[in-house]
């Protein structure tokens, strides 16, 4: 038994990681940045801008991230922006999963009660100490477990940029193991697909963790 | 037997033809109050009369529309007052607590007066713990809010108010949100709160607390006061027919 060609695939793979990671951490950033802006927004008194909030998130919740992903690659060309498909990953990525993390913000928002500000201002606390130690601790803690949710979710989705052409964890692996299957009896297809599994878990099972550890830590 | 306290005649607060409207509802239309240092006024009325909205606006939490209202004789209702000041100087509660859910109780206590007055963390600690102490709930400064019960909450309020060393206190129906065998205890703190010279303005339905601790009685209706005086008389021989009807209602329910 021939044991050479896993050398090159772990290091192939290894490439492949650092794309996965990287896309995954700036559509983390992008989502995370446009959710939270877009779902603040969402308390605004005026209804209009309510009203684009809901359509934005209606829209992007509405839509599969696949379909997000080819729409942004094949049609930011179309309208003079030429984007490698990293970029248009990342942004169609981005876009998608700062609909959830903005519901998510609106709804932890929403979920203080607003005597809990006036209590607050009751006992003579300024406007500013009143959003920094009492609204916004409650609201963070109430946005944590959807949000790291949303980043498991996020990091998962990371694995259809390969349909784009990103040479992601996935996309590497599909690659060695066509390479395998053209060059010999055994396109070891199982094992390396294993591999590949085991690093999305070992990446999403922490959080998962983290997610439940918050979800518990809650007080409502 | 320790003698009555004294209490001194100086007025804490005078409200003076308050009237306020929240858009076309008129809801205040010309109350005139005062409460003198270390009295108990007690107002009762029907719902909707308006006292949630008078103390609500001597808390400047509600901007009225006509009068004036004195806080030690300091106008409090011009326009340009340090509202936070102000409301460092007149405690409230109320009847849904408000406690802040993230913090245990000894931090709700000790926030406000950190923040505000700067005060240092081991002093406000050990004023919190002495007042926890005065309602009964020395062992529970490290509970969250949601592990007491509603009248063991409304005492932490109340606590977390009394921190700020409020020249007055007001309490907006603070027992009515409680299981009744609570109320005793919310009641009792109160009291004791009373006789300690606290001056307190007291919305409540407890026909019992306004009897055996009030000073003085105001009945408040459809945004006015209809009648007030010494509970033996307010609540005894009331001169309004409009107090007569509330307070036959009151008895039945
Ligand atoms: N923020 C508000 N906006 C509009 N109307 C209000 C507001 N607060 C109270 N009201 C109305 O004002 C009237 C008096 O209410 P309130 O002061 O709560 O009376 P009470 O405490 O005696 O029941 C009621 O008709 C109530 O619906
Ligand atoms: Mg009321």
């Amino acid at each position: 038994m021939n044991e050479a060609w896993i050398g090159p695939v772990v290091a192939h793979l290894g490439r492949g990681l650092l794309v996965t990671l990287w896309i995954s951490l700036l559509s983390v950033v992008v989502a995370t940045v446009v959710g939270i802006a877009v779902g603040s927004l969402a308390t605004s008194p005026k209804p209009a801008l309510r009203a684009v909030v809901r359509g934005y998130v209606t829209l992007f919740r509405g839509i599969p991230s696949l379909l997000i992903l080819l729409c942004v690659f094949f049609a930011l060309p179309q309208i003079g922006l030429a984007t490698g498909p990293l970029t248009a990953s990342v942004i169609g990525l981005g876009l998608w999963g700062s609909a959830n993390i903005a519901e998510a913000a609106r709804g932890a928002l929403f979920s203080i009660s607003p005597h809990q500000g006036e209590a607050a201002r009751a006992l003579g606390m300024s406007a500013r100490a009143t959003l920094r130690d009492v609204l916004l601790p409650q609201a963070a803690r109430r946005f944590l477990p959807p949000y790291i949710g949303q980043l498991t979710v996020l990091i998962h989705a990371s694995a259809l940029t390969s349909v784009v052409g990103v040479s992601d964890i996935l996309g590497s692996a599909r690659q060695m193991i066509e390479r395998l299957a053209y060059m010999g009896p055994d396109s070891h297809a199982i094992l390396i697909y294993g591999m590949v599994l085991a690093v999305f878990f070992a990446i999403c099972y922490p959080l998962t963790l983290l997610a439940d550890y918050a979800e518990r830590r809650l007080r409502v | 037997m320790t003698a009555p306290l004294e209490r001194g005649a100086d007025t804490i607060l005078a409200l003076e033809d308050i009237h306020l409207s929240y858009g076309e509802l008129h809801v205040l239309r010309g109350v005139s109050l005062t409460v003198r240092r270390g009295e108990v006024v007690v107002l009762i009325g029907p719902s909707g009369g308006g006292k949630s909205s008078l103390l609500r606006t001597v808390n400047v939490l509600q901007p009225i529309t006509r009068g004036r209202i004195l806080l030690e004789g300091e106008e409090i209702s011009a326009g340009g007052v340090d509202e936070d000041t102000i409301r460092q100087r007149v405690g409230m509660v109320f009847q849904q607590y408000h406690l802040f859910p993230h913090l245990t109780v000894l931090k709700n206590l000790t926030l406000a007066p950190r923040r505000v007055f700067r005060e240092p963390a081991a002093e406000a600690e050990v004023r919190a713990r002495e007042l926890l102490a005065r309602v009964g709930l020395s062992e529970k400064a490290g509970h969250y809010p949601d592990q007491l019960s509603g009248g063991q909450q409304q005492r932490v309020a109340i606590a977390r108010a009394l921190m700020m060393k409020p020249s007055v206190m007001l309490f907006d129906e603070v027992t009515s949100a409680l299981d009744p065998e609570l109320v005793g205890e919310v009641l009792g703190v109160m009291k004791d709160l009373a006789k300690s010279g606290m001056t307190m303005l007291v919305v409540t339905h407890e026909m019992g607390f306004a009897r055996d601790v009030g000073d003085k009685v105001v009945l408040m209706a459809e945004g006015v006061v209809v009648e007030e005086g010494p509970p033996s008389q307010v609540l005894v021989d009331p001169k309004s027919e409009r107090t007569r009807q509330f307070l036959a209602r009151t008895q039945h329910a």
